[in-house]
């Protein structure tokens, strides 16, 4: 099973991974936005918490100098530059400020009101979050309260769960895609199954399709096989009607030929042979038309197959019995049976009109061998009779055309032969063989 | 020769049954083959004219039927439809020639004389034994290369006793093959008979077998 592009595969394989594609980054990104909230959540609690710490640990002495009762219990804010950082601002006194800040100082504008106040400003390291507040003192002015920490602590935060989510983000995709895969393959097999039982009807391997489809494709089975039966019926029919309409045809034929025969016998000659000439013009033409109709009705049709090797010994049996008693000996090649792609009763009419025409000309014995090359089988029909002049070797395939008119036979048997071959992309020709004697070369497509 | 035709077209069947008649051939003739079927001595009938396209059983089928039952008298294939397919069948089934309708009589009748000949294992164009010669189609005979003279019921004897010479002929095997089942049923006809054409080859070339019947034998 292929992935080709063009194919119904490749594009549920696209779908599959585009959706997928946008699912897992539109989920990427709603996963890390929540995150990032829950984060930036978690700092403001814990701001907040500081914040009440540092008003409740802050004090002014008498000189209004505000100073700390003790340091704040968390240890982050000792470092330098750790991130965290508090700040005390007293107007017209001195500045108290975590160890962490060193000589930096915190903007003041979300320290203006008694009210929290947060946002984003410019800190010591880049972008800080900061909460302010004013705290009044008895006498003078207020305290103003700050507690900050880096915006690069969230972002570190953030892009190392990022990473993380990526990576089993990717990896979640990579499996959606390979089960993604292994639902198109099992959910289209049964059109695997389907091009199989189409090749075997093709290859002749079964007469019908067969197996069980899933209720989307039973339709179309049923009518393929349908078609398949039409056809197949239609051929049989058109042979059918040809075959009743020179039965129908022949017998009152016959009869008029037997009352020439009464004619002649009474004296009546002229009339008689008037009768039956017209009455052989009428026979070639019953055979002409017939022949025309059995080859229109002809066509390769799915599924068939004749076996070369029976049909051939069939009919070596069977012409060996009509050259009895010119004791031709017909000689099949032993060999393996191979399938031919060509109807059993036209296999059968293409070689039986060229045997026949082989045992009129043959003196002992007629060889028949086949061979197989290029998907085609070759059958050689050689007899050791005169052969035929270069001259006439395409000619006697023209219908009526008989070299010898003391032979029977109408001569549409080898134009019937050549027709008959080339509906099934075969053909059939005719030259002299190396030891004198004539050679037909039959070729038909090969199963 | 008695001969059996199996035809269902009626107008064709007597015609084919007249001239083979008048070419001193006794016809038999049934319009399908399970009438043929209840015919129990086939061996009595010197070859058999089948149609294809016979209604009920086919006249292939028939054919394998009777070869099955061991039938191995000649038979000859009329065939209308003209497929080798067919034909190839018919020949496979048993039979030993066809013919595509329609045919002229002479051919018909010059086939089974090739049948015929051929059956009695003689492979040549005339029939010989015992410096007897006879022409089937010609209707003339000869002895040590002399022509003879002789009327058709002679020779038609002459020409049973060559197709089956070496062998006994009962007598009634003779009326048979000499007379249509109802007509001409002498007792006495076949020692008449027998009696000419004595006068007419020699008086040893046919001996009496008693109690069994004729040889040819000169």
């Amino acid at each position: 099973m292929k992935f080709r592009p063009g194919s119904l595969r490749f594009r549920l394989l696209i779908g599959t991974v585009v959706w997928i594609g946008l699912g897992i980054v539109l989920g990427g990104i709603l996963v890390s936005s929540l995150f990032r909230w829950n984060l930036l959540q978690g700092y403001h609690e814990e701001l907040e918490v500081h914040i009440e710490e540092l008003a409740a640990l802050t004090a002014v002495d008498q000189s209004g100098q505000p100073y700390m009762l003790r340091r704040l219990s968390d240890p982050r804010f000792l470092p330098s530059g750790s991130g965290f950082y508090w700040q005390v601002s007293r107007d017209g006194f001195r500045t108290v400020t975590s160890p962490s800040l060193g000589e930096n100082r915190l903007n003041l504008k979300f320290a203006r009101s008694p009210a929290l106040q947060i946002g984003w400003t410019k800190g010591p390291h880049g972008s800080t979050l900061e909460y302010g507040k004013q705290v009044p003192v008895a006498a003078g002015p207020p305290l103003r309260l700050l507690i900050a920490s880096d915006k690069s602590l969230v972002d570190a935060t953030m892009a190392e769960f990022n990473r993380a989510l990526l990576l089993s983000l990717s990896g979640f995709a990579l499996l959606m895609v390979v089960a993604g895969m292994l639902q198109i393959r099992f959910g289209l097999r049964p059109l695997d199954r389907l091009a199989r039982a189409i090749g075997d009807v093709r290859a002749g391997r079964t007469q019908r399709m067969t197996g069980a489809f899933p209720s989307e494709i039973k339709p179309l089975v049923s009518d393929l096989n349908g078609l398949i039966d039409a056809s197949t019926e239609s051929v049989l029919r058109s042979r059918l009607i040809a075959g009743n309409l020179a039965h129908g045809l022949r017998t009152p034929l016959a009869i008029l030929v037997d009352e020439a025969d009464c004619l002649r016998n009474s004296g009546n000659i002229e009339a008689a042979d008037t009768i039956q000439q017209e009455a052989r013009r009428m026979q070639r033409q019953i055979d002409f038309h017939l022949a025309r109709a059995r080859n229109a009705a002809a066509q390769p049709l799915p599924g068939q197959v004749a076996p070369l090797r029976a049909t051939l010994e069939r009919l070596a049996e069977a012409f060996s019995r009509l050259h009895q008693q010119s004791r031709i000996e017909y000689r099949l090649q032993s060999g393996e049976e191979v399938g031919v792609a060509c109807d059993l009763i036209d296999l059968t009419e293409i070689i039986s009109n060229l045997l026949d025409n082989a045992g009129k000309w043959a003196t002992r014995i007629c060889k028949i061998s086949w061979k197989l090359d290029n998907g085609m089988v070759t059958i050689e029909i050689e007899d050791d009779g005169p052969g035929i002049q270069d001259e006439v070797q395409e000619a006697v395939f023209e219908v009526g055309m008989r070299l010898d008119d003391l032979k029977p036979g109408v001569g549409l048997g080898l134009a019937i032969s050549r027709d008959l071959a080339r509906i099934y992309g075969g053909d059939v020709q005719l030259a002299n063989a190396p030891e004198g004697g004539l050679r037909a070369t039959v070729k038909l497509p090969k199963v | 020769m008695r001969l059996l035709l199996i035809e269902d077209d009626p107008r064709l069947a007597n015609r084919l049954a007249a001239r083979l008649a008048s070419d001193g051939m006794i016809v038999e003739h049934v319009t399908s083959a399970e009438e043929a079927l209840k015919i129990s001595d086939f061996e009595s009938i010197a070859a058999l004219i089948v149609d294809v396209g016979l209604p009920g059983i086919d006249g292939v089928a028939f054919i394998r039927k009777i070869r099955g039952l061991g039938v191995r008298i000649p038979i000859l294939v009329l065939s209308a439809r003209g497929y080798w397919e067919e034909k190839v069948e018919g020949l496979n089934a048993g039979a030993d020639d066809y013919v595509v309708k329609p045919v002229r009589a002479e051919e018909l009748i010059a086939r089974l004389g090739a049948l015929l000949r051929r059956a009695s294992g003689q492979a040549g164009e005339r029939l010989s034994a015992d410096g007897i010669e006879l022409d089937m189609q010609m209707k003339a005979a000869w002895i040590d290369g002399e022509p003879i003279e002789l009327t058709q019921i002679e020779f038609r004897l002459l020409q049973l006793f060559l197709l089956r010479s070496g062998h006994i002929l009962s007598h009634s095997e003779i009326l048979d093959q000499l007379y249509p089942a109802a007509k001409g049923r002498e007792p006495n006809t076949v020692e008449v008979n027998i009696a000419r054409l004595r006068r007419k080859i020699g008086k040893e070339a046919i001996r009496t077998v008693r109690g069994l019947g004729y040889r040819l034998r000169r």
